[in-house]
């Protein structure tokens, strides 16, 4: 009887520890103040919803995504933990802010590589390029980063040639 | 057999659903929803719960002159097979009430389909911008986060012979890659 007891109230804290990990509080403004002070929090305190949102997982376990956010002309790319569903929530482990480094109608790009290094998966090296409203399929980006999940940081790429390619991300599902 | 009257005086019915205009505010009532013909959209909830699936439609789409069909809901352009899956119809449904207009589907299962794409397995459709032109790509995206919560969606140019741009959009997320809509405007790549 008493270890039915001690099963029940196991199974309470767990259901309370669940409930609790999902519920965010939306607290967080989309701004990039709010941006920069992010990295450690979930990703689900931003305030609001994100008709503008997508993101890649870098990796087949899904340890790490590449999340994109855009609203009232603040753009961002967050390297999440563990963003699964349902909500696709995650701990924030570092933030790229494009707001001010985005020109025109630069849009972020997540299929890229070094040329020297060739392809690799979806969100290892993620650009900002202009793609000409979608005629134009290869790019070299204006600006490229290496995600860095390691050490939990975007690093710029300076020196080296990138290439992207803009064709959508149902590649792996297979074109019409 | 049912015999179309209409009762109100300088009133004519619309022959391509055969409904009759019911009041002076140019509502016609489309067997479940008012259609307001001033704003060319309807104006009340449609039905879409009981479930009908597109072969009800199948006149509206067989006619590539009529795009209306009897109860103002998401249809098919003529030639295009809409065999799709129960989840994506249903996403569909959802997204015509909240896009609150009558969505033109303008690729199903096509003939391009790749074997195993999301296309050939009726799990994606398209939606053309010229045949839904007053679908922005804000309510496009906004629609499509509400109906589509496991999708993927991207706005793509159409193949050369066609300019312009149409939204893909498919019931589940591509194998790496978190669900919603991708950023920009994606290139004809066949």
């Amino acid at each position: 009887m008493k270890s039915i007891w001690v099963l029940l109230l196991g199974l309470a804290v767990s259901l309370v520890s669940m409930t609790s990990s999902q519920t965010t509080d939306q607290s967080v403004p989309f701004t990039s103040a709010g941006i920069a002070g992010l990295p450690g929090h979930d990703i689900c305190e931003l305030q609001g919803e994100f008709p503008k949102q997508f993101g890649v997982y870098l990796d087949d376990k899904k340890d790490h995504a590449i999340d994109y956010r855009e609203r009232d002309g603040v753009i961002a790319l967050f390297l999440l933990e563990k963003s699964l569903p349902p909500k696709y929530c995650g701990i924030v482990d570092a933030t790229l802010d494009l707001t001010t480094l985005r020109k025109g109608e630069e849009t972020p790009l997540f299929k890229c590589h070094v040329n020297s290094e060739g392809r690799t998966r979806w969100g290892q090296v993620v650009g900002l390029g202009d793609n000409q409203r979608g005629h134009k399929r290869f790019l070299s980006p204006r600006l490229a980063w290496r995600v860095n999940a390691r050490d939990k940081r975007f690093d710029e790429i300076k020196s080296e040639p990138v290439s992207c390619d803009a064709s959508g991300y149902i590649v792996g599902d297979g074109w019409y | 057999m049912l015999a179309l009257v209409c009762y109100e005086r300088n009133s004519t019915p619309n022959w391509n659903t055969s409904r009759c205009p019911r009041d002076r505010r140019d509502l016609l009532y489309y067997r479940a929803r008012y259609y307001d013909q001033s704003v060319g959209r309807f104006a009340s909830e449609d039905p879409s719960d009981f479930g009908a699936g597109t072969n009800f439609y199948n006149y509206a789409a067989n006619d590539p002159t009529v795009f209306i069909d009897p109860l103002g809901l998401w249809h098919c352009a003529a030639n295009v097979n809409c065999n799709f899956t129960p989840g994506l119809k249903k996403a569909l449904d959802c997204f015509d009430k909240c896009t609150n207009s009558n969505t033109l589907v303008t690729g199903g299962v096509g003939k391009r389909s790749k074997p195993n794409s999301s296309h050939s397995k009726g799990e994606a459709c398209d939606v053309g911008r010229n045949g839904n032109p007053k679908l922005p790509r804000d309510t496009a995206e906004r629609c499509f986060l509400q109906c589509f919560p496991n999708g993927y969606g991207q706005e793509e140019n159409n193949d050369p012979a066609n300019p312009g741009t149409h939204f893909h959009f498919q019931e589940n997320t591509a194998p790496g890659a978190l669900p919603r809509f991708a950023p920009g405007i994606q290139p004809y790549a066949p």
